[in-house]
């Protein structure tokens, strides 16, 4: 049971954006750097992201200096269970959110948060705060 | 300002309501001063600090971040990051370049746990109370 509907007209292969604040970047041994789980978090259950065949990285972060943006696909988000719904908004026809099972408990969601951080891949690298 | 018994820190951060007489210095790892620093700048991020229109960080959630901070650097764990996540919750992260423990706390202060071992194990659950020095010793050791 799903908390919201997934919607099938969005292919498995759909990339979807989301911005990333400067605190949810983290580096790996290599100095490379990804994002946290805490980018997938979101205590009210709805993860925004953004279709990105719908949008362009100019538009998301034209109000938003300083945000990276990662990219995963739609599949990554439903291989977990998760639903990915459109919703979009009079300023933003691409945005859509990612819920969880209405079920799934608290920490199972936070380790679908880790999966999706795992999968996710930063395309767009805004500021990079020190000493991360 | 009086001087003050030897086991305490003061440091005169009374406004952020972090450091106190009751603070005793055995907790001070290198790194708590500047993590409770840090939470304190989470207190006073704006709405939408997320881009998405999250509130910042709840009350709730601060303390027990709080917490569980002073409880790591009891454990001398690893320098902990802090991130603030979407809805009001705050993450904390410790460990080495091959495991972490990731302990979060919801918008209402409950918080969980997420150990993740070096060969893609993960463990995760409820955070109960004591059971952290068992879980840090857990990833470090693995």
């Amino acid at each position: 049971m799903s908390s919201r509907l997934d919607d099938s007209s969005i292919p498995d292969d759909a990339l979807l954006w989301r911005r990333v604040h400067p605190k949810w970047l983290k580096k790996r041994d290599d100095n490379s750097l990804r994002v946290s789980s805490a980018t997938f978090k979101d205590g009210r259950r709805e993860v925004s992201v953004h279709i990105a065949s719908l949008t362009t990285l100019e538009t998301i972060l034209a109000k938003y200096p300083g945000m990276s943006v990662a990219k995963i696909t739609a599949g990554a988000a439903r291989r977990l269970g998760h639903t990915v719904t459109p919703q979009p908004k009079e300023d933003d026809p691409s945005h859509a959110i990612i819920c969880p099972p209405a079920d799934r408990g608290s920490s199972k969601v936070d380790r679908d948060a880790e999966g999706m951080a795992a999968e996710a891949e930063l395309i767009f690298i805004g500021t990079v705060p020190e000493g991360i | 300002m009086s001087a003050l018994p030897e086991q305490y820190d003061y440091l005169g951060a009374s406004s952020t309501g972090y450091w106190s007489r009751a603070t005793p210095t055995t907790y001070s790892a290198e790194w708590l001063r500047d993590a409770l620093g840090e939470l304190d700048e989470l207190r006073r991020l704006d709405n939408d600090w997320d881009s998405y229109g999250s509130p910042p960080p709840t009350p709730d959630a601060i303390r027990k971040a709080r917490e569980l901070i002073l409880r790591l650097a009891e454990e001398c764990a690893p320098t902990p990051s802090i991130r603030p996540f979407g809805g009001g919750g705050i993450q904390i992260e410790s460990g080495t370049s091959r495991s972490e423990l990731q302990l979060t706390v919801d918008p209402n202060g409950q918080a969980f746990f997420l150990a993740l071992a070096p060969q893609g194990q993960i463990e995760e659950g409820e955070l109960l109370s004591n059971a952290l020095p068992n879980l840090l010793a857990r990833v470090l050791l693995s």
